[in-house]
């Protein structure tokens, strides 16, 4: 263990880890479910969802009286920036701005993808690749990755590619790393066993490694895929002046709060919404697999 | 120690490889985005001697300060959270979701509301830390055993030695753990500001090298900024790890 090795314990990063303890849902069925009980939890659902939408329109609430107060000239007023992102979206500028942004992820995040899982699966499973490498994935992770992006932009000018390879350079480590710990943590008893029965090399990886490794698997390409996001805006907001960001440096030098905040808020939904698909889908493949195992 | 240091030769390989490739790269190939090593070096050291790394310390404090509130905030709200497990139902997915959007794309509108000023990055510094941080601490929290306490309560120990032979050793490596990540979330949440404003602290010392296409200032400055993160990472590990050590003795 080196000291970044230690790295593989960090919440909502690396695989499972900062997700609501599983515990709390899977741990204790109740054996009888009475009447009494589903009433009892139903109505704990219903506090949940009061407790969310009262926290929800708090925070829009606040924002709204800060707005107003303000008179919109530095926080533009929540009902102000819907109305400015309607209009922005209206007359196009936003979809166009969109769609450049969303080619660098849409190019960037499958190779990510494409090169971090097989590189992680090696690095997981063979250990003198695993002691030379993974230390600059590590690193990868913790430093500022903004801090490199003005290295790229001055090597590739201010193109596509530049913006597809931020993209990988903050998608990559994590999804990679994720990989490693997935096919690390496989208990290597099955894997023992499936060799004493005789089974091959192939038949290992198909049969025990990659289905017990799927979850933290797909929960690194997902949060690779927040962090993907992240890059895509990074390198527009820094020095490529283009797309969501381009639009974003635009409406601040021109002051038009209004427009900042929409286009703010497109990028904030933009990350909800990609990543909570993934999230669904991610739910959906694990409950499947769930029940083919069982 | 020999022995210990020995064992770290794949490492010691790969990175001298990569500075060996490096450095024959920019001799012989000579792509103008790659200076050599030693021109980096030069410029590193003319930087040090000239004080430009003092601005360093500037985005230091501004750093403190950050990590300060996101401390305080972070007790708070993991203490609630800790507490009420409903609030902890209710609350979590909404600071999970939040997480996954891109925290980046509202430092914009924190220098249209605050400018150029501290107040700007310390905001950036909260905004990028506090809910990484907050998510660890409440697991940390959560995570005091309960037959031990249970146990402690019927010797009835005082709540000092409690919560020094029972709480703490339970909770210190997590909460360092969630120490360790606001440390790294917060230096790129100060980065990241510094960048995107582009007149303070390291922030400007970067911008300003790459308008001028001043590689070798450019290299220098950014692998600085690497260098600082990686130590602190490196020793903030160290004190997790030490901290659980002495929780399992």
């Amino acid at each position: 263990m080196t000291e970044l090795d230690a790295y593989e314990a960090q919440p909502g990063e690396i695989a499972g880890l900062g997700e609501s303890p599983p515990e709390a849902e899977a741990g204790l069925p109740p054996p009888r479910v009475g009447r009494r009980a589903l009433r009892r939890r139903s109505r704990r659902a219903l506090a949940v969802w009061a407790i969310r939408l009262v926290a929800v329109a708090v925070v829009v609430g606040i924002w709204e009286w800060l707005g107003r107060r303000d008179g919109g000239v530095f926080v533009a007023p929540f009902s102000t920036t819907v109305r400015h992102l309607v209009d922005l979206w209206r007359n196009g500028s936003l979809g166009t701005a969109m769609w450049r942004s969303n080619e660098a992820l849409l190019i960037g995040f499958p190779i990510s993808a494409v090169v971090g899982l097989p590189l992680g699966f090696l690095l997981g499973r063979v250990r003198l690749a695993d002691r030379g490498l993974s230390y600059f994935l590590d690193v990868a992770l913790v430093i500022p990755m903004i801090a490199i992006v003005p290295v790229i932009i001055v090597a590739l000018g201010l193109t596509l590619t530049a913006r597809v390879v931020v993209v990988i350079a903050f998608a990559l480590p994590i999804v990679a790393l994720n990989a490693r710990a997935a096919v690390r943590i496989v208990e290597t008893h099955l894997i023992e066993m499936s060799g004493a029965f005789g089974a091959s090399r192939l038949q290992v990886w198909r049969t025990v490694i990659v289905p017990s490794s799927f979850a933290p698997v797909f929960t690194g390409l997902r949060v690779g895929l927040a962090h993907a996001i992240s890059g895509m805006i990074v390198i527009e907001l820094t020095l490529i002046p283009a797309g969501l960001g381009g639009l974003i440096v635009q409406f601040r030098s021109e002051f038009a709060a209004g427009d900042l905040y929409a286009v703010t808020l497109m990028i904030l939904i933009e990350g909800l919404v990609l990543v909570g698909a993934a999230h669904a889908i991610e739910r959906l493949v694990a409950d499947r697999l769930g029940k083919t195992d069982g | 120690m020999g022995r210990r240091l020995l064992s770290f030769w794949p490492q010691a390989l790969t990175a001298a490889a990569l500075v060996g490739v490096w450095e024959i790269d920019a001799s012989v190939a000579k792509p103008y985005w790659l200076p050599s090593v030693q021109s980096v070096a030069s410029s590193w050291w003319q930087l040090a001697e000239g004080g430009a790394f003092r601005v360093a310390t500037t985005s230091l404090k501004t750093l403190g300060i950050g990590l300060l509130v996101v401390l305080v905030l972070g007790a708070v709200l993991s203490g609630l959270l800790a507490r009420s497990r409903l609030l902890d139902d209710a609350l979590s997915p909404l600071i999970n979701a939040a997480m996954s959007t891109p925290t980046v794309a509202l430092v914009p509108v924190f220098v249209l509301i605050w400018g150029y000023s501290d107040t700007t990055r310390v905001i950036a510094v909260v905004s990028f830390a506090l809910f990484p941080l907050v998510l660890q601490w409440v697991v940390a929290l959560r995570d005091v055993p309960a037959d031990l306490s249970e146990m402690s309560r019927s010797f009835a120990a005082s709540r000092r030695a409690y919560v020094r032979t029972i709480v703490l050793p339970a909770v210190a490596p997590l909460l360092l753990n969630g120490a360790r990540l606001a440390v790294v979330q917060a230096i790129k949440g100060l980065i990241t500001a510094e960048i995107i404003i582009g007149v303070v602290g390291m922030g400007k010392l970067i911008v300003t090298a790459s308008d001028t296409f001043d590689m070798p200032q450019l290299y220098a400055v950014v692998l600085t900024v690497i260098a600082a993160s990686v130590v602190s990472y490196v020793v903030l590990s160290g004190a997790e790890a030490r901290a659980s050590r002495w929780a399992e003795a």
